[in-house]
This record gives structure tokens, sequence and C-alpha cells, in this order.
């Protein structure tokens, strides 16, 4: 999917981040930003013209501004006027530095924006090139759903039919929120993250087989509804099949690509009397224990091995039987009384 | 894999009835089916995807079919659409 990045958009959108305010050349502000790069103009400046990044943001630093100071008015008015005869997207003056009086003026005459920052040059690039990372960023519309299940996004996938609504719909009863249902926008944005956006800004709605089409807000509250979330866990719904073989351990190497993006995916198979929902729920909980370290079933496999190389397995497996059967009975708290 | 574009005649566009005939029909159908518009593209067998297209009179869409029902499925959705689901 291609994206438009303008000068309006960057200063609409990170203009906060980038503390950007408009000096000159405000008839530029729709030029498009077609290069997700930015460039220092010191040799241009110079007269070095080859290899000129002229697409990409032109960065004005204490460099490129002593430089130009350095120079008498008119040659300050040539040097600029080549290089502002480029097609340049925009100029960003950067360190709280001063735009000369000539870039200003062939800024407007040439109808590319100069934005003035506080920031220094290399702040100022750094948080540039992650918002250009989020903007140019691949994106994709995928027919799934989108649940914050225990603050896990888990994106269910699945073909038409196999009840993904009525697993989002279990979901939400049981005090999770919903973003998407059906089909969620998928972008890949800075740090190898991948958002789910809800793809209009509809109310939400969820339609679900023999019931219709039902207004999650006005049944489950405001709390059951959000707009985007980070895909942490992918897991794909498919009719249970006799041919394949399962994941019976929990030791996790499926992967969902996205543009280079690796997601942990669980294929979870549907059969009448196994509960979505809670299958879902369980899914990310597991996740996340994963992530606070706690693999079950590395775990288990871990005592098991260490169990097998013991040598006084049978007295060890004795002493245990012996224990739990004459082990004084805990009663319960209330028992007690 | 077949691919048609098609332009929305009916005044309503997709809206509910519509998107619901246009889903049921793709439900008949094996193949895989997308309808796209613009960037969007959705799934055809699904109300709520159809509906998100926000599709209206004069609107153009692909039709997308992928399977060995796939002609037959592009005929008659095309065919669905150009009639303007015998709405006036």
């Amino acid at each position: 999917m291609e994206q438009h990045v303008t000068v309006r958009n960057l200063i609409k959108y990170a203009g906060h981040e980038l503390q950007t305010d408009i000096a000159a050349g405000e008839a530029g502000l729709d030029r498009e930003i077609k290069t997700a790069e930015s460039n220092r103009p010191g040799l241009a400046l110079c007269g070095y013209y080859e290899h000129f990044g002229f697409d990409r943001v032109q960065i004005f630093g204490h460099g490129e501004i002593g430089y130009l100071e350095s120079l008498s008015a008119t040659a300050r008015f040539d040097v600029l006027n080549h290089l502002l005869s480029y097609h340049l997207p925009c100029i960003v003056v950067t360190s709280g530095l001063r735009p000369p009086g000539e870039l200003i003026e062939l800024a407007n005459r040439n109808q590319i924006a100069v934005l003035t920052t506080d920031l220094a040059s290399s702040t100022f690039t750094t948080r540039l090139l992650l918002f250009f990372e989020d903007e140019f960023g691949p994106s994709e519309y995928v027919h799934g759903n989108l649940v914050d299940v225990f603050g896990v996004g888990v994106l269910i996938l699945g073909q038409s039919g196999i009840g993904k609504s009525e697993c989002t719909l279990g979901l939400l009863q049981n005090g999770h929120r919903v973003i998407a249902d059906d089909t969620v926008l998928l972008k890949r944005v800075s740090e190898h993250r991948v958002f789910g956006i809800r793809p209009r800004p509809f109310k939400h709605y969820i339609e679900v087989r023999g019931i219709g089409i039902i207004d999650v807000v006005a049944l489950f509250g405001v709390t059951a509804v959000g707009d985007r979330k980070q895909v942490e866990l992918v897991a794909t719904l498919e009719p249970w099949n006799e041919q394949k073989t399962y994941n019976r351990t929990g030791v996790r190497d499926d992967e969902y690509i996205f543009h280079n993006e690796k997601l942990p995916h669980v294929l979870i198979p549907v059969r009448p009397g196994r509960n979505l929902s809670n299958l879902i729920e369980v899914a990310a909980m597991s996740f996340w224990g994963d992530k606070l370290g706690l693999d079950a079933a590395k775990e288990f496999d871990s005592a098991l091995v260490e169990m097998v190389q013991d040598k006084n397995d049978e007295a060890v497996l004795d002493q245990w039987r012996h224990e739990t059967l004459h082990r004084e009975i805990v009663q319960p708290l209330d028992a007690k009384r | 894999m077949r691919e048609k574009v098609v332009t929305v005649r009916n005044s309503l566009g997709l809206h509910l009835r519509t998107a619901g005939m246009f889903a049921q029909t793709s439900s008949r159908y094996v193949s895989n089916i997308y309808l796209q518009k613009g960037l969007m593209k959705v799934n055809a067998k699904s109300i709520m995807g159809i509906m998100m297209l926000a599709a209206g009179e004069g609107t153009e869409l692909t039709i997308t079919t992928d399977g060995t029902d796939e002609e037959e499925a592009i005929n008659e959705l095309t065919a669905l659409i150009e009639s303007g689901f015998h709405e006036s």
C-alpha cells in the first residue's frame, strides 16, 4: 500500500515531537516527501552537486548556517538560489538557529517550506527517521479480528464462517476489549512492531450469524472497545484436520510473518465442544507467561530430564509416596474456625 | 485467479441489504473472494467487511476470485453489482 506523506502531515502528526515552526514557504506545505531520509546539504552549498539527495528533507544545522553566514550577501543568495532550484521537499533549520533572510525570500519564491526547530540536528534527525519509519512502514488490510486479551493484542484469523466473531463475542463477555471485527488494518511501525488499526471510524459493530449485527458499546460498554493495539500474537482458527498433528506440548515455533516482522502464531483447530474464546484467553496468558520467562513445557521437560538422570529415582519416588500419603491434611481456612 | 473492475449502479450503494446479498452470494462459492475499493481490500464473504468499504453509487470496485469455481463466481457477482442489485 502506497503511503503519502506531505510536509503538512509531518507538521500535523509529528510537529509536537519535532517542535517545528513554519518560518517560510507555506505554499510548499503540500509537497510530498517521497524518500524517508534526511540530508545535510553542506557539500551542495559548497558547490558539489554530484549525488545530491535533493529528494530528502534538508537539514540546516550549525555547519550549514555558519557557512552561509560567512559568505557575503550576494554569494549567500547565489548559493541558496542554486540549492533551492532543486525540487526539495522541505528545509529544516535546527538548533534554534535563525534562517538567513535570503533563505526565507527564496523559499517563499520557490514555494519550499522552511521549518525551524529548537532541537539539535542529531535529535531532530533521529525523531524524524522514527516518524518516517512509522509512516512509510508497509500496511495491509487483513480479514480477521483484533482483540486486546489481558493486554496482549491477539489477531484472530480464519476462513469466513469459522467462528471468529463468536470467539470475539466470548472474549467480550469475559471482559476483554475488541479493536476491530472482520477487517483489520495492519501496519508495521518503528522498532519492529506491528499495529492493528480499526479500518473506519464507525461505531463498533459485530456481525454474528444467527443473531445479526450487534452494537458492542451499547451491549458491553465503552471499556469493551479500542481503536488500535500492537499485535503480539496471531491465532488462526481452522477446521479440525484429522491428518494434521497439532501442537500438544506448547513449545512454540510457528510464526506469522508480516512484512519481515515475525509474530508468534498459534493454530487453533475448531471442533464442537471446544470453547474458542477460552482457548484464545489461555493462549494470551501463556504468551504473557512466556514473556515473563515462564515456559510450562520447557520447565516440565527439564524436571523430567532431571528425574530420568537421577540414579536414586526409586528412592526419591518412594519418599514422595510416603510423604504425600502421611502429610497432615491442610484444612481450608473456614473449616479450621 | 480472476479479477474484474465493476461500478456500483444502485443509488444506496453497498448498504446493509446489498452487502448482505453480495456476501451471501459469495459464500456459496468455495473460491476465495475479495472486494477492493482503493487501498481497502476485504473478504467478500463478510457483510461487515463489505460495509466497511462504504461504496456508494459510482464507486469502482475490483472483484477478485481465486479457486475452483472462480469463473462462475466472478460472473454472478459482476452481474449482481451491474444489475444494481435489482434496486433502482
